[in-house]
């Protein structure tokens, strides 16, 4: 038979280790938690003072918005106040446990002890060959080993098991500690059932702070512009590659699936600025038909309306002065202003953009309204888009004293001088004085100068009932002049 | 609804660093609570996580919200400095404190 070493007798601490947690160190946070909460108790006194202070200091509607967020968050604070006393009881409690725990290891402890000291004894007087084997002894004369029947290996299982029982109370006590912080959570707003989701307590209170939603607004904002920036990338794309090869319908298949972002400030911008004014220039001219097919026109219509409330929207929105001005410069060439012309009929143009395209629309307007193709007038689509601005009508009209004869002079034939009408009309209704619009138009008139046909008489008539005695004199003024001139004589001569 | 004085500028930029007074503590309980231990035992560590984490995001919420107040009082104050003439002819004021 060899040399056998005796299984060791494993020592007390780690036999029968305390559990994982300190009770100092848990209470230690749970008055950390108290005292961030009492501070926090403070502030919320703080804050509702403030508000009530507010109250005397300042009235009226942002007064109390103010005091209404001021108190909201005064809430939040209660509840955060509120959610770290209930996290420093449950601490509090398990801390407890944990007390109660190491004191139920150390009882374990002391009778291991003992254990350990009969076993020993007994390897020590009984059967040498079982103690060093590591078991029990054939002989078991001493009494406390004869009842407890233990060996070193049954000493560890039995430590074991009862240590288990230690820690499955503690557990428990675990678990309702951790339920109670967890319904902190439910306190905020918050359901969960593990584990925060990442943003879930911005989400809950970005909801419910009124600075946040406000916030939310902005960041949707932002997000609503990364979004149509990237719409606006493909459809300039779409558009801008289909359009040479395409027929009319095909555009207006491929415009269609943007329609329903031609007012969107954001889309319109991106659409605009990813084109370019040349850009948007040439793509605009590519839809001008070659041909005239009545067939196309409700495709075309299509096409052209979403131009112009592209061009309308997007022209509108803040830094778009300088692409505007570069589109002004494309207007010199024909076909250009053919497109625009379709194009500015649709859409509600701002007075700056007006301001900025209508004059460069009109610098040609004389070689313009062939009455072999009346579709073909672009100082229609000015007008049209004119009226609805009756300030920049009235200034663009009187700008000079050839432009306002220069358009009663000429032949409207394409709308019979409707969109002149309009634009006359809107001029009338502008607040300041009407007194050089209706000097313009009276002489125009009064001299007949005029080939505007009947559709722009209401707006001619609009016009001259501002300045009823001017009107009276100019025309008399006319007939005394008329009466007294040499026979054969012109009636009149155009003023350009 | 215009506004209407009661009190003069001085007294809302005082009610306003009380405010920002009480922001700034707030501010500050952020890092006391984001400093505060854990627990070894699994199921309440992940709570005790859970929690700090929570509350670390609503107080810093807080805190910015409370400082934005601080701020829009501010402003509504300076308007009112800026309005005196306004005042003095017995104008109506409409200081926007940019809040809600």
């Amino acid at each position: 038979m060899g040399n056998f070493v005796p299984i060791p007798i494993p020592d007390i601490t780690s036999a029968l280790p305390y559990p994982p947690d300190d009770p100092d160190v848990v209470r230690g946070i749970a008055a950390a938690l108290v005292s961030i909460g009492s501070s926090l108790g403070v502030d919320v006194i703080s804050l509702q003072s403030a508000a009530g202070s507010l109250d005397a200091t300042w009235k009226g509607a942002d007064s109390t918005a103010a005091q209404r967020e001021i108190r909201t968050i005064a809430t939040y604070a209660i509840r955060c106040e509120r959610a770290m006393s209930t996290a420093n009881s449950a601490l509090n409690a398990y801390a407890v446990a944990l007390d109660s725990a190491r004191r139920s290891i150390d009882g374990l402890r002391r009778r291991y002890a003992v254990h350990a000291a009969d076993i020993r004894r007994t390897e020590a007087t009984g059967d040498p060959v079982a103690s060093m084997l590591g078991q029990a002894p054939r002989t078991l004369t001493d009494p406390a080993n004869a009842r407890i029947g233990l060996d070193s290996s049954g000493l560890r299982d039995l430590s074991h098991r009862q240590r288990l029982g230690v820690l499955g109370d503690l557990d428990a006590a675990a678990h309702r500690a951790a339920a109670a912080i967890d319904a902190t959570l439910t306190d905020i707003g918050i359901e969960t059932y593990r584990s925060v989701a990442p943003g879930a307590v911005t989400s809950v209170l970005a909801g419910r702070l009124p600075l946040w939603q406000q916030r939310n607004r902005i960041r949707a904002r932002q997000l609503h512009v990364t979004e149509m920036t990237a719409k606006a990338r493909i459809a300039a794309h779409d558009i801008g590659s289909l359009i040479a090869t395409s027929s009319p319908k095909d555009r207006a298949e491929v415009v269609a699936r943007y329609r329903r972002w031609q007012r969107d400030p954001a889309f319109t911008r991106a659409f605009l600025t990813a084109l370019n004014p040349a850009g948007f220039a040439y793509v605009t001219e590519q839809n001008y038909p070659a041909l005239r097919d009545y067939r196309t026109h409700d495709h075309l219509d299509s096409v052209f309306s979403f131009y112009g409330n592209v061009l309308a929207t997007g022209t509108g929105q803040p830094g778009m002065t300088l692409w505007t001005r570069r589109l002004t410069r494309e207007m010199d060439r024909q076909p250009t202003r053919r497109a625009l012309g379709l194009t500015l009929r649709s859409g509600t143009y701002s007075p700056e953009t007006l301001e900025a395209m209508a004059p460069a629309m009109l610098r040609h307007t004389e070689d313009e309204g062939s009455p072999h193709d009346p579709w073909d007038d672009p100082t229609v689509g000015t007008m049209l888009a004119l009226a609805s601005q009756p300030a920049v009508a009235r200034s663009v009209l009187t700008r000079d004293k050839v432009t306002l004869p220069q358009l009663l002079g000429r032949d409207w034939a394409t709308d019979d001088g409707q969109s002149l009408g309009a634009a006359l009309s809107s001029a009338a209704q502008a607040p300041g004085s009407s007194a050089t619009l209706a000097h313009l138009t009276i002489t125009s008139v009064a001299h007949g100068y005029t080939h505007a046909r009947l559709g722009a008489a209401q707006g001619i008539a609009d016009v001259l009932a501002t300045q009823p005695r001017a009107v009276q004199a100019t025309f008399a003024a006319a007939n005394s002049a008329t009466t007294t001139a040499v026979p054969g004589t012109p009636r009149s001569t155009s003023p350009y | 609804m215009a506004d209407t004085i009661i009190v003069d500028p001085p007294q809302l930029r005082a009610v306003a660093s009380s405010i920002g007074q009480s922001g700034s503590e707030v501010a500050a309980l952020l890092g006391r609570l984001g400093g505060i231990g854990s627990v070894n035992q699994f199921e309440l560590g992940r709570s005790l996580e859970d929690f700090r984490t929570t509350w670390l995001t609503a107080l810093r919420m807080l805190a910015e919200d409370v400082d934005a107040c601080r701020t829009a009082l501010g402003i509504a104050a300076t308007q009112w400095e800026q309005q005196d003439a306004a005042l003095l002819v017995g104008g109506p004021v409409t200081p926007h404190a940019v809040v809600g």
